[in-house]
């Protein structure tokens, strides 16, 4: 669907994955396709139950199955399919050349060790290095996460929420991985620590050169920190496009109806502009267009299969009326 | 005008190992009828308390609460009935604000039983109101909480708050589990209420967007102290305190072609047990001198605009 | 907004009443049946039940008439089970003694749970000096083993008979029951609906019973149907050495107990009792595990 480039690390083409839950089908992501570049930032923006976090498990393949499944689709990292790889091979690729940030730093880290030998271990797991090179280079790491030498021996409970999330980053990026998955990575943070650790996360990433997915439901932080973006509403993704095309030409209803909710937008305005009624069942087979029951501009074309139109190059949209609003 | 709810120097401590949490100190805000006021700051500042505090779910250590310029500091049973008939609080979380075992029409029925205000007939017709005020569809009254999504329950909260006709809610971080298009529409009813009501209102949360959104005026906490007061449109077009500047840029802005220009703080949250004399933010501030080592006071730099900096004429070159 | 504000039409109020409440207990059921384990364990208490409960048409013997003529007689025909030292035949005493065996082990759990529900709540709610005091008791209790207690309970009280077997099994096993109560609570009391509750003026009483009560009372019942299995042990360690229900009624555990001085030459005196309790173990363990699915579908794991 998306013409085919050379700079890409990572496309994924018609992903669908499926939960069964009490004999019923839960349909989370349904035929996601997208591609990433080298070294760019992806943003993908949806609400709670969108599939987001399912497509970022589906590609580092730690889905636990059942209850879900893959039930099509490809995975291609610099053209292994990595659906098709088989476990033991996985190990080498997880942690080494795609990791994955969670929301909530607790998860990640063993309370039982100390920081600096967790990071030491991730590293030695993929590389051939005694355990000395691998406490330099896990100083190091911290280091560049502005984590202060000293603290090496300290356990996760001595380190506030901010600091934990940074520590995380740092075992994330030990290995250098190319992709770096992250999954809501300070929203359990406050602002001003969140803008610490998406400043410490994006200089060490173009540092190194790591690609990323960004999932996140805040539209601002995609604004700074993202080269493309892709809005998924359903398990579709419903628009995607560079940073300019949806911030300055949001198409999809969904995507407008999404800016048109913050309050940043109804400024000097009494009322606000949600969107209408809540997102459809997922246990209802995908058909047509998703979002017709919650949108302005549905009509009845919109209950056949809607195609993914090109607007302009690059810049897709899932609806059979692609219009900007102001 | 006259005040709603008021404090004088209220003060919350709690004690904890290791010395006192000053979770609320010294803390004198004031909301007309009719007015929100929204309470910003991050986490563990001491916001939330400060709400619980006014609604008597906390019992404050020292300082004054009026309710329509009556003291409701210390209350007995009795008085506490009435109190809270007028003074009503909506809660963050909406699955662990909702008790699972009871169905949406019980929820809302219960403080309306309690109140025994209404005759058994009109039980029914108050709790159909009631939903109705606040969008919940009919057909849910049965439910139980957990089958309903996160907007829902919130609007059941709502709907609790609002059963006895309160004069004053506290919303303590009322949006802030939902989803932006969910959330635009809890906000929306809390607005339309409070139109048709001239309710007053307290709004806890750390979303500068929100507030700007809902508030009249705005008051930053830091570490239990109020570090600057203002109307709302004041602050967002002049911020005085080196914290609230902070504050205010760490959001990230939705406008790709005017990234906010961030003042970024060094060092996180510190401790509010046992906090030293002097400012409390020195540590992370970038104008920090010996001077901040001294007491601070909350002085009104402008009209209605209070700030609690000793250096503030200088950091903003107003002299 | 006052109460009378807004009329409300007629029908709508009828819809309010045809309204149907489909509550916890009765989705509890429906999963219930639908768990094969669960079915098997509740259909066969409800077997050992029906078989206690009709116990004089399906015995073949009476559990008392003792034949001198078979005295220890191995399984035959005239005697599945074999007979006992006095010539009883055991079938039909294992058949009987499911009546006290039973009743002992639901009443002892009932009582049991009962008493640490109503201690756990106070422990947990109340806290401070009242829940230290209530908690350091059952620490106590803890340590020393809960057949033990059962033992100091049956002879302080002279109590030999059915109803001091059951005081003496429930508060054997309370301190776990207190505990697991008082940890419930006190996840409840995080809850903000608690603090919700408070806001709209519910008294303390009223906040034990209807917000915190309901909240804790499931897993309560699961912890009762679990114990059952546990307390027709226990029951039977009793009468094994020689406290709890006497001879003759012929009490599963005091029939394991009279067979022990057989064991090497009359095993059957033996292993059909201990067959009969571990099978009744086995089958309450099954319902409460799929009573545990059924009512709160999240503990599983």
């Amino acid at each position: 669907m998306m013409s085919e480039k050379n700079d890409n690390l990572l496309s994924v083409r018609d992903l669908v994955v499926e939960y069964t839950s009490g004999g019923e089908i839960i349909h989370a992501v349904n035929g996601v396709s997208f591609e990433l570049e080298k070294g760019k930032t992806l943003g993908l923006v949806g609400e709670t139950g969108a599939g987001k976090t399912t497509i970022a498990k589906s590609i580092l393949r730690v889905l636990l199955s059942p209850p879900a499944k893959v039930k099509s689709g490809e995975i291609l990292l610099e053209g292994t399919d990595l659906l098709k790889v088989r476990e033991d091979e996985m190990l080498k690729i997880r942690g080494a050349k795609i990791s994955m940030i969670f929301q909530d730093p607790m998860t990640a880290l063993n309370p039982t060790m100390t920081i600096g030998n967790q990071i030491a271990e991730g590293i030695r797991l993929h590389n051939d290095v005694s355990a000395l090179e691998a406490e330099k280079m896990a100083i190091d790491m911290l280091q560049s996460v502005r984590i202060m030498e000293e603290r090496f021996h300290e356990y996760p409970f001595q380190f506030s929420g901010g600091m934990k999330q940074r520590v995380v980053i740092a075992m994330a990026l030990a290995c250098k991985p190319k992709l770096l998955l992250a999954d809501e990575p300070t929203t359990a943070l406050d602002v001003t620590i969140q803008a610490q650790v998406l400043d410490t996360m994006r200089d060490l990433r173009n540092q190194l050169g790591t690609s990323m997915i960004l999932i996140t439901h805040d539209l601002g932080i995609v604004a700074e920190n993202c080269d493309t973006v892709a809005v998924i509403y359903a398990g579709q993704i419903v628009e995607s496009g560079s940073k300019e095309d949806i911030f300055d030409h949001a198409s999809h209803p969904y995507t407008v109806g999404l800016f048109h909710s913050l309050p940043m937008w109804a400024m000097g305005e009494k009322r606000l502009h949600p969107i209408d009624g809540l997102p459809p069942d997922p246990r209802i087979e995908p058909n047509g267009c998703m979002f017709r029951f919650r949108c302005p501009r549905a009509t009845k074309a919109c209950e056949a299969t809607v195609p993914n139109a090109e607007l302009t190059s690059g810049h897709f949209c899932r609806c059979i009326a692609p219009k900007e609003e102001v | 005008m006259s005040a709603v709810i008021e404090t004088k120097n209220l003060k919350k401590y709690f004690s904890v190992p290791g010395g006192v949490l000053h979770a609320v100190d010294d803390v004198s805000i004031s909301i007309e009828r009719g007015k929100t006021i929204g309470v910003v700051g991050e986490s563990g500042c001491g916001k939330s308390t400060l709400g619980l505090c006014l609604v008597h779910l906390h019992e404050s250590t020292d300082g004054q609460i009026f309710l329509n310029g009556e003291d409701v500091t210390d209350l007995n049973k009795r008085q506490l009935r009435k109190f809270r008939e007028k003074a009503q609080i909506v809660f963050q979380d909406p699955y662990s604000s909702l008790n699972p075992r009871m169905t949406v029409d019980e929820i809302i029925r219960e403080p309306l039983i309690l109140s025994r205000r209404y005759k058994k007939g009109e039980l029914d017709d108050r709790v159909d109101e009631l939903m109705e005020l606040t969008g919940i569809e009919e057909r849910l009254a049965q439910s139980y909480p957990h089958e309903l999504d996160g907007g829902c329950r919130q609007r059941i909260g709502i709907a609790r708050a609002l059963s006895l006709d309160p004069e004053f809610i506290v919303c303590d971080e009322p949006v802030s589990a939902l989803d932006v298009s969910i959330q635009a529409q809890i906000l929306n009813l809390l607005m339309d209420i409070q139109e048709k009501s001239s309710l007053t209102l307290m709004f806890v949360t750390h979303d500068l967007s929100v507030v700007r959104h809902i508030s009249n005026s705005i008051c930053v906490m830091y570490l239990g102290q109020v570090v600057e007061m203002s109307p709302t449109e004041e602050l967002f077009l002049n911020q005085l305190h080196p914290y609230t500047k902070a504050l205010m840029s760490a959001v990230p802005s939705i406008d790709i072609h005017n990234p906010s220009q961030r003042v970024m703080l060094s060092g996180e949250l510190t401790s509010p047990i046992n906090p030293k004399p002097g400012c409390r933010f020195k540590d992370r501030c970038v104008y920090a001198t010996t001077a901040c080592e001294e007491p601070q006071t909350l002085e009104e730099i402008t009209p209605g605009h209070l700030c609690l900096c000793s250096r503030v004429n200088e950091i903003n070159q107003l002299v | 907004m006052s109460p009378n504000s807004k009329t409300i039409l007629p029908e709508k109020n009828q819809v309010r009443k045809k309204r149907k409440k489909q509550g916890m207990w009765s989705q509890a059921v429906v999963r219930l049946f639908h768990d094969k384990l669960g079915m098997v364990g509740l259909i066969g208490i409800l077997a050992l039940v029906l078989i206690s409960v009709c116990a004089p048409l399906i015995a073949p013997f009476s559990p008392t008439e003792m034949d001198l003529k078979f005295i220890n007689a191995a399984p035959s025909l005239a005697h599945p089970f074999g007979t006992d030292a006095l010539g009883r035949d055991i079938l039909s005493r294992l058949i009987y003694g499911g009546r006290y065996s039973l009743a002992v082990g639901f009443l002892a759990s009932v009582v049991g749970q009962f008493a640490a529900l109503i201690l756990g709540m106070i422990a947990g709610y109340a806290g401070g000096k009242v829940d230290n005091a209530i908690m350091r008791t059952m620490d106590v209790i803890m340590s020393i083993p809960a057949t033990m207690i059962s033992i100091i309970v049956a002879m302080t009280f002279g109590t030999k008979n059915f109803i001091g077997t059951i005081v003496a099994l429930g508060l054997g096993g309370i301190a776990g029951g207190v505990r697991m109560c008082r940890g419930l609570v006190l996840t409840v009391r995080q809850e903000e609906y608690l603090r919700a509750a408070q806001a709209i003026n519910c008294s303390t009483p009223r906040i034990l019973f209807r917000h915190v009560f309901p909240n804790i009372i499931s897993v309560m019942i699961i912890g009762m149907a679990t114990g059952i299995g546990n307390m027709i042990m226990v029951a039977a360690g009793l009468s094994v050495i020689g406290l709890g229900i006497q001879p003759p009624a012929p009490e599963w555990g005091a029939m394991l107990s009279a067979g022990r001085d057989y064991i090497t030459h009359y095993p059957h005196l033996v292993i059909f009792p201990g067959l009969v309790i571990f099978i009744c173990v086995f089958f309450f363990n099954l319902l409460g595990d799929g009573l545990r699915d059924a009512i709160d579908p999240k503990l599983r794991k």
